[in-house]
């Protein structure tokens, strides 16, 4: 038999995916391209073998139609393999943040125990991340398109509900009453009457006892510039949305409200002396910590959200 | 009583139904392509080998190696439980045939 002929049906093999025997597959195709050559009594003319085999098919396509409906993952699943990526993917991507900013080691696949120290290191990280959430997602959706199982995965409806158009009152009241809190916070910084204030508030009077409190001014100062800070970025967030809506605006205001609290965060490492005993000047740094990880926090989880929305209406082409 | 599974079955295949009308007789499958060729029918070559081992899974048809003028011949032939499909596809086949029918102004009782 021909050696085309022969090579023909070793790449149609290859691409072969099927349960029953390949050979005998190979057999009654072979018998054919045979039938067809003794029709047209062509022997091994090599020219008449070419164009039965280009008739017959590419042998890529000539194996498809044996492995109908035998697919890695199942079509109706690809939604799925696109959304559940992009949650894992943000979750991935906020634990990460989270280590950034904290700068405290945590247990993030795949790496294990991960301390995120510099935001070359996160960015460095970001590719291997998002390929082991897409290799993880598709091999647990791989495992049930094969055991045939027919499961109803879920879907984030909460998360992906649409947006809700606050009123044209709401929305003005709201941004007049930021702008008051970020112009307040930051003229109080300014102004320097921090200190007078710690002066009274050290020896507060109540009757004839008096209460000692202990007011750093380090501390309020802080307090004042991650408030002043915070709602700054929504006041301008809320101005853009003013004009264009869009979940990317709100997630670059999450990354904005992350760089501030990073900036913050690493300058409290600077001078983190709080004015106190050596004792309560611990104590508040690590109040302080906590403070400033919760902040984080809320913002990640917002941040998380935004960006699987994001994801949703780009990708897997949500209406949101 | 309608069979729903079969009549999804229909709407995809036509070439199933023709098949298995065919196959009456033993035949193979270059001798199919041909038959239907001389009626002026073309089926693409390499969809009809699947076909047939699809139906062959389904128990609907069964086949046997010949050799015949030394040449090797995959042999189908329709097993009783092809006949019943088939009896139940050309049902539904007649079915379809008369609905199209009655928006033609056709054949439809008036």
């Amino acid at each position: 038999m021909s050696r085309q002929i022969e090579k023909y049906l070793s790449d149609v093999k290859h691409f072969l995916v099927t349960d029953e025997p390949k050979e005998d597959i190979l057999a009654e195709i072979r018998a054919h391209i045979q039938e067809r050559l003794d029709e047209e009594k062509a022997g091994d003319d090599e020219e008449t073998v070419k164009r039965i085999l280009e008739e017959y098919g590419d042998p890529q396509e000539v194996a498809a139609r044996y492995s109908e409906n035998k697919h890695i993952i199942a079509p109706h699943y690809r939604n799925h393999l696109f959304m559940y990526t992009g949650i894992v993917f943000a979750i991935h991507l906020g634990l990460y943040l989270l280590s950034l900013i904290v700068g405290r080691g945590m247990w993030v696949l795949p790496y294990g125990d991960v301390t995120v120290e510099n935001v070359f290191q996160l960015v460095s990280m970001i590719p291997q991340a998002f390929v082991f959430d897409f290799g993880l997602v598709a091999l647990i959706l791989y495992f049930i398109t094969q055991s045939g199982a027919k499961v109803r995965l879920g879907w984030p409806e909460a998360l992906l509900k649409k947006e809700k158009k606050a009123s044209l009152l709401a929305t003005i009241v709201g941004l007049v009453v930021q702008t008051v809190i970020v112009a307040g916070s930051f003229t109080i910084i300014q102004s320097g009457v921090l200190s007078s204030w710690v002066e009274r508030l050290s020896e507060w009077e109540v009757g004839s006892d008096s209460i000692y409190i202990v007011v750093s001014e380090p501390a309020m100062y802080y307090t004042l510039l991650i408030i002043g800070g915070l709602f700054a970025i929504n006041l301008v967030t809320g101005l853009i949305k003013l004009l264009e809506r869009s979940e990317l605006i709100n997630v670059i205001s999450g990354f904005a409200g992350l760089t501030f609290m990073w900036f913050v965060a690493s300058r409290l490492v600077v001078d983190a002396v709080f004015d106190v005993s050596e004792e309560l000047n611990a104590a508040i740094s690590i109040g302080f910590r906590a403070f400033l990880s919760l902040i984080a926090v809320v913002i990640i989880i917002d941040l998380i959200i935004h960006i699987i929305r994001y994801w949703a209406k780009k990708v897997v082409k949500e209406n949101l | 009583m309608v069979d729903l599974s079969l009549e999804t079955e229909m709407n995809r295949g036509f070439l199933q139904l023709l098949v298995l009308v065919m196959l009456e007789e033993p035949m193979y499958g270059y001798m199919i392509s041909k038959e239907l060729e001389n009626r002026d029918f073309s089926i693409e070559e390499n969809t009809l080998y699947p076909l047939l081992r699809r139906l062959e899974k389904k128990g609907l048809v069964r086949s046997e190696w010949r050799i015949e003028q030394d040449k090797p011949r995959k042999y189908y032939s329709i097993t009783s439980a092809g006949n019943e499909v088939k009896q139940k596809l050309l049902s539904i086949w007649t079915k379809q045939m008369n609905l199209i029918d009655t928006f033609r102004g056709g054949t439809a009782d008036e």
